[in-house]
């Protein structure tokens, strides 16, 4: 039940290392639903983008997969890691969980440190929580770390405050922070949007050698597709709350079966078509709790029937690798698994 | 000093309104009704302003004395019992009513109408003027309140009347502060420029255009120092310096009654009480005010 | 970082020169010959005429202001005809109480207001969060002297456990004493430290670092004490300065209300038989009291935020 087989440059180790089922995040207050039924499996090592505009729901979705959902949020479905549901899990097994198994990097490094302690002592701290390391050997693993991130001079920043670094520099902090523990996966929300354009360049080569150095998986939510052709092995691509098409990416620049990839192809400046004319997407993302009947991007979408506005696309598994939810892909000829 | 201290005084965030607001997922906040803080507070004040005009038509007289009920419990004859002249404490306390909420008033009004004055000058036209005020309220302010309240008083000598001048005197540097810190930031919007480079005389900007927006934040302010001004006023009388007897000023009730704490503590208690209640009856009032004048950002 | 305190302590002194001069001129108010004034019902001739050329009556009025610095300077506020004392010594003496019912009435507000604080922004919207914010309505709307009346009343004369004024004799019997006192002040204070320090964990708790220390598996308590605590404080600290004004105008008041022999007492008391040079004396210190605080909390603020740290050196 799978949605989407996993094709890498690595062959799939059995069984997936991080799977959602059915995963669902709607507001308690009015019911709203802000992310719908996204599913998608991750093997250990691989590298998995979602991809999507502002209010697509994608940093709502790795939210929930560590339950780090703001008050008034509710997540459904299923969320497995390592064999284990952790979709209803407690409070304390997901603390267990955070920073050790599964680390997590945010958007804005300027916000995500606290600015009234010691860099240093913010990396130890997820080793003190989770680790049985005497002081000493927590210091050595710190240092060890922020040199992994490629921080100059550890021993020096260690006893800095998060002001007195730069963008970069606080990105790796965070980034040291997440890994400190050695976790199996990676959650990354958008960690490059807040930096300049050349250190984006720098940290996305880090995370991508992390990953592969350290067989960590990562999954990267961004609106840049920039970005995830860089890193990502595999991308979702998220609309209104829902997955709309999932591929390995050189397919899915190449030739991307639902209608929105296509138009969001078009619209960024060094995409494939890079010579013709910028097409931006006319209109806006619905308001979640007032979502059209059927799929979410048929009012924007200029191959829109009236059977898209009736019902919801189902997702269709493609043979080559992914799947995509649309009642008129764009393939040349479609495959589909029973 | 005038470094470290925040170019407006201002109280400590309000507590959050009691209207609803829906949240829904693209951040809107939903409709916006009346903060509950404010219906009930104004309503409340209502209340007490009815009782300080209505209550001593129907009452008697607060000063009679009748020496043989001295003393007496609360009873249903006396509701709230009787002070050591045998004075009913309800009559006396609603009597007082009046007095405590004029209290309120003249503590603020002059102090309000000086300082926002003088800040809104201060902010607009800046130089000399300015910097003479903000000397000035950098003074003031290095003393205590009703330290220097008191001093004043006692240099004047006791009673309302002094008491009033002698808070305008130094009270009144809490507005300007306020409100020299709104003009600043007014004066710099398009509106106010717009207004000048029409080439409209200083008055008439001054008077039609920035007064009235940079007037709210003192507006706040005053209503809950109203609720300052009336401790201020019964402290002062509760010392022998504000009302003087036999006025039914609820401070001097309660200073009267201080000596017989242990027989009769119902002299001191309920004058008491009725402050506590006009005082609440301010905050709401005033918080309610607070959360709907300003842009709510939560 | 020294240099910074030094510079702070050198922009007192204007407002220093301001307060002696509204001191000086507090005096000058009253209608009549000051020296007759100053010397009360005691005044004699010859007095009298000691006093003018004490004060140098006769000299324009800037240079009186000066002669009044001078003897400022060498500690000379003056003599109380009523106590029989040099008012230095009789400042002196009572300087004690009042210190101490300050900072007693200060470490009763934050261990009031701290916990409160972290509970109602811990619990927000719950009951505990309710609670917590309308005992601080009710606690800003009681008069000082109401809630000593009623700390008397129950715990003094119906279950009497403390004393209902004084001051005692020794540390211990002083810290028992001054209970009563010190809390009075803490009622009226608390609520506007925990308003703040609630407002200012909210913020923190909404920023960034937060999402951080929960993704490192901290449990929420953890970040509430070690992270949005430390950042939460220091708008909480800077409120209990801002509100010192206010806190040492309550310690006259609760002096008065239970008896303890401090500066509030003296004033009040000097106010009754007109003893002006007293009342003079005790308005400049608590001004120069209120003044050092000030510049200690700004202090305090170096200590607590790292980024202010840096800002000024």
């Amino acid at each position: 039940m799978t949605k989407g087989g996993a094709m890498d440059d690595e062959a799939v180790s059995d069984p997936p290392l991080l799977a959602l089922e059915g995963v669902g995040v709607s507001l308690t207050a009015n019911g709203a639903r802000l992310v719908e039924d996204v599913s998608f499996t991750l093997g250990s090592g691989e590298s998995f983008g979602i991809v999507g505009e502002s209010g697509s729901g994608k940093s709502t979705t790795i939210r929930a997969i560590i339950g780090l959902l703001p008050d008034g949020l509710r997540a459904t479905g299923q969320v497995v890691f390592s064999g284990e549901n952790i979709a209803g899990a407690s409070e304390a097994r997901l603390a267990r969980l955070r920073g050790a198994g599964i680390g997590m990097v945010f958007q804005d490094p300027l916000s995500a440190l606290n600015p009234v302690m010691l860099v240093g002592r913010q990396i130890a701290e997820a080793l003190r929580w989770h680790g049985r390391l005497d002081p000493a050997a927590r210091r050595r693993r710190m240092i060890e770390v922020m040199r992994l991130v490629g921080l100059p001079e550890p021993e020096r920043l260690a006893s800095s405050y998060p002001h007195e670094l730069s963008g970069g520099q606080r990105q790796r902090v965070a980034l040291a922070i997440a890994l400190a523990c050695a976790p199996r996966l990676l959650l990354a929300d958008e960690p490059t949007t807040a930096l300049d354009v050349t250190i984006q360049d720098q940290i996305l080569r880090l995370l991508d050698e992390l990953r592969r150095s350290l067989g960590m998986a990562l999954v990267l939510v961004t609106h840049d597709l920039g970005v995830i052709a860089r890193v990502c092995a595999r991308v979702a691509v998220m609309y209104a709350g829902r997955i709309v098409e999932e591929a390995p990416v050189a397919r899915l620049f190449a030739a991307p079966a639902h209608p929105y990839t296509r138009m969001l192809l078009d619209s960024i400046p060094q995409g494939p078509r890079a010579c013709h004319p910028l097409a931006p997407i006319p209109g806006r993302p619905p308001d979640p709790a007032h979502r059209p009947r059927g799929c979410g991007f048929a009012p924007r979408c200029p191959l829109a029937s009236v059977a898209c506005t009736e019902r919801t696309p189902p997702w269709r598994v493609l043979a080559a690798g992914g799947g995509f939810a649309c009642f008129h892909p764009l393939l040349a000829e479609a495959t589909t698994h029973a | 000093m005038s470094a470290t201290t925040p170019a407006e005084v201002k109280r400590p965030e309000a507590m959050e309104a009691g209207g609803t607001s829906i949240p829904s997922a693209d951040g809107a906040i939903g409709r916006r009704k009346l903060p509950r803080n404010l219906v009930i507070g104004a309503w409340l004040l209502i209340a007490w302003m009815a009782l300080a005009v209505a209550g001593p038509l129907l009452l008697g007289s607060p000063t009679t004395m009748d020496l043989l009920h001295s003393l007496r419990p609360p009873s249903l004859a006396f509701p709230f019992g009787t002070d050591n002249l045998g004075r009913g404490v309800l009559t006396r306390v609603i009597w007082g009513a009046h007095l405590d909420l004029e209290i309120g008033f003249f503590t603020v009004a002059p102090a309000f109408f000086i300082g926002s004055t003088l800040g809104l000058l201060a902010g607009y036209f800046g130089g000399v003027i300015e910097t003479v005020v903000m000397r000035l309220v950098d003074i003031a302010v290095a003393f205590p309140f009703l330290v220097i309240v008191i001093a004043i008083v006692a240099v004047l000598g006791p009673g309302l009347g002094n008491m009033y001048i002698a808070v305008a005197m130094v009270g009144w540097v809490s507005y300007a502060r306020i409100t020299r810190a709104e003009t600043l930031l007014a004066k710099r919007l398009e509106y106010a420029e717009a207004a000048r480079l029409l080439g409209l005389p200083d008055r008439r900007v001054l008077l039609r255009h920035l007064l009235p927006n940079v007037i709210p934040q003192a507006v706040i302010y005053a209503s809950s120092d109203v609720i300052l001004g009336i401790f201020l006023g019964s402290s002062l009388g509760f010392l022998g310096l504000g009302a003087q007897p036999p006025s039914p000023e609820w401070g001097l009730i309660i200073a009267d009654g201080y000596s017989f704490v242990d027989r009769a503590p119902w002299i001191s208690a309920f004058p008491g009480l009725a402050i506590v209640l006009l005082a609440i009856s301010f905050s709401l009032f005033g918080d309610g005010l607070a959360d709907l004048l300003r842009p709510e950002t939560r | 970082m020294i240099r910074y305190v030094l510079r702070r302590l050198v922009m007192l002194v204007p407002v220093a020169v301001g307060i002696t001069m509204a001191v000086f001129l507090l005096v000058r108010l009253i209608p009549g010959d000051p020296a007759r004034t100053l010397l009360g019902i005691h005044a004699t001739p010859t007095l009298v005429a000691a006093m003018r050329a004490h004060l140098g009556l006769d000299r324009p009025l800037y240079v009186q202001y000066v002669i009044f610095v001078r003897h400022l300077a060498v500690g000379d506020f003056g003599h109380s005809y009523y106590y029989g004392q040099a008012i230095s010594r009789l400042v002196l003496d009572h300087l004690g109480p009042t210190l101490m019912l300050l900072a007693y009435g200060t470490v009763l507000t934050l261990i009031i207001a701290l916990p409160a604080g972290l509970l109602a922004a811990a619990r927000r919207d719950q009951v505990a969060d309710h609670l917590v914010r309308i005992g601080a309505v009710v606690g800003v709307g009681l008069p000082s002297y109401w809630i000593g009346f009623m700390l008397i009343l129950f715990f003094a004369v119906m279950i009497p456990i403390f004393p209902v004024a004084g001051y005692g004799n020794g540390l211990p019997s002083h810290l028992f004493d001054l209970f009563l006192p010190a809390l009075t002040i803490a009622v009226n204070i608390s609520p506007l430290v925990l308003r703040a320090l609630r407002a200012s964990l909210m913020e923190a708790l909404a920023s960034g670092y937060i999402d951080t220390a929960r993704a490192k598996g901290l449990p929420r308590r953890v970040v509430l004490l070690g992270h949005a605590l430390p950042n939460a404080i220091v708008p909480a600290v800077t409120v209990l300065g801002l509100n010192i004004g206010y806190l040492v105008g309550s310690t006259v008041i609760v002096e008065t209300v239970f008896a303890v022999p401090g500066l509030g007492q003296l004033m009040i008391n000097s106010i009754g038989t007109r003893d002006y040079p007293v009342i003079q004396a005790v308005t400049l210190v608590l001004g120069v009291l209120v003044v050092l605080v000030n510049l200690l909390t700004d202090l305090m603020q170096l200590l607590l935020d790292p980024r202010v740290r840096r800002e000024v050196t």
